[in-house]
């Protein structure tokens, strides 16, 4: 159940980042140094 | 806040064996999320006390469309874009509930239709502002950014005038529209060399926790 509720978790939490990623910035006015790997989207 | 959505993606990387690369994203997705939820929360609940939920949703959530496509200037802090956000967010709101007066109406809709003459011309010159954290560099995406900011602006720009329009039905229409016109104007001033500087002397004031 844990492990299912962990993965549920990282499911919507790189949606998000790929959400962000495709955007010009984050939704209000704080932006954390972007991961590499999103880096050329 | 950023320390704890790391904290969170680093033990979920470690149960579901992601590699390094897999919980930075999480964890940047995560911080992504506390910020949005935080804000909507905290305006939530002050919208429901000061009677301005609608026009503190309209520019959370227009102001949020519009800088996905814009930029603008940010804040260095997690803490300092809470307070900063959160503020902001009530005191347009709150103006825009409570400015409504019937006599006035053409001087609003003069208004609005200055703002967005000047931010049509200001998104047109300068967006997307990039942040150096995220730096954009693909002409592509930014010619893609672009056109979408101005498609934003025109359905906003619509969308306002509709309001303004059918406001004697409903005099909250105003509100609506003026809540619109209050989130153009907040992000076209943070695309501009004075909205930096304004955002710098706020962020000086601010600590991060």
């Amino acid at each position: 159940m844990k492990l299912k509720l962990m993965a549920a978790v990282s499911v919507l939490a790189t949606l998000f980042a790929t959400l962000v990623a495709t955007s010009a910035c984050f939704w209000w006015s704080y932006q954390p140094e972007e991961p590499k790997s999103l880096s050329d989207r | 806040m950023e320390k704890i959505a790391k904290k969170i993606a680093d033990n979920i990387g470690v149960n579901l064996k992601f590699d390094n690369e897999k919980v930075a994203v999480m964890a940047y997705g995560l911080t992504a999320i506390f910020q949005l939820l935080i804000i909507f929360f905290i305006v939530s609940i002050l919208g429901i006390i000061g009677n301005f939920w609608i026009e503190g949703m309209i520019i959370f959530i227009l102001v949020g469309l519009l800088r996905k496509s814009t930029g603008g200037a940010h804040s260095s802090t997690f803490t300092g874009c809470l307070i900063f956000s959160i503020f902001f967010i009530s005191l347009m709101s709150l103006l825009c509930r409570y400015l409504y007066n019937p006599n006035l109406i053409y001087l609003y809709l003069s208004f609005s239709i200055i703002v967005f003459a000047w931010s049509f011309y200001i998104t047109y010159k300068k967006a997307p502002v990039a942040s150096p954290r995220k730096p954009i560099t693909n002409p592509k995406k930014i010619y893609k950014l672009r056109r979408n900011s101005l498609i934003t602006l025109t359905l906003f720009f619509l969308t306002t005038i509709f309001l303004y329009y059918f406001t004697e039905d409903y005099n909250r229409h105003f509100g609506f529209g003026l809540s619109i016109t209050m989130s153009v104007l907040w992000q076209t001033f943070m695309l501009t060399k004075k909205g930096h500087k304004f955002m710098n002397i706020i962020d000086r004031k601010l600590v991060d926790f």
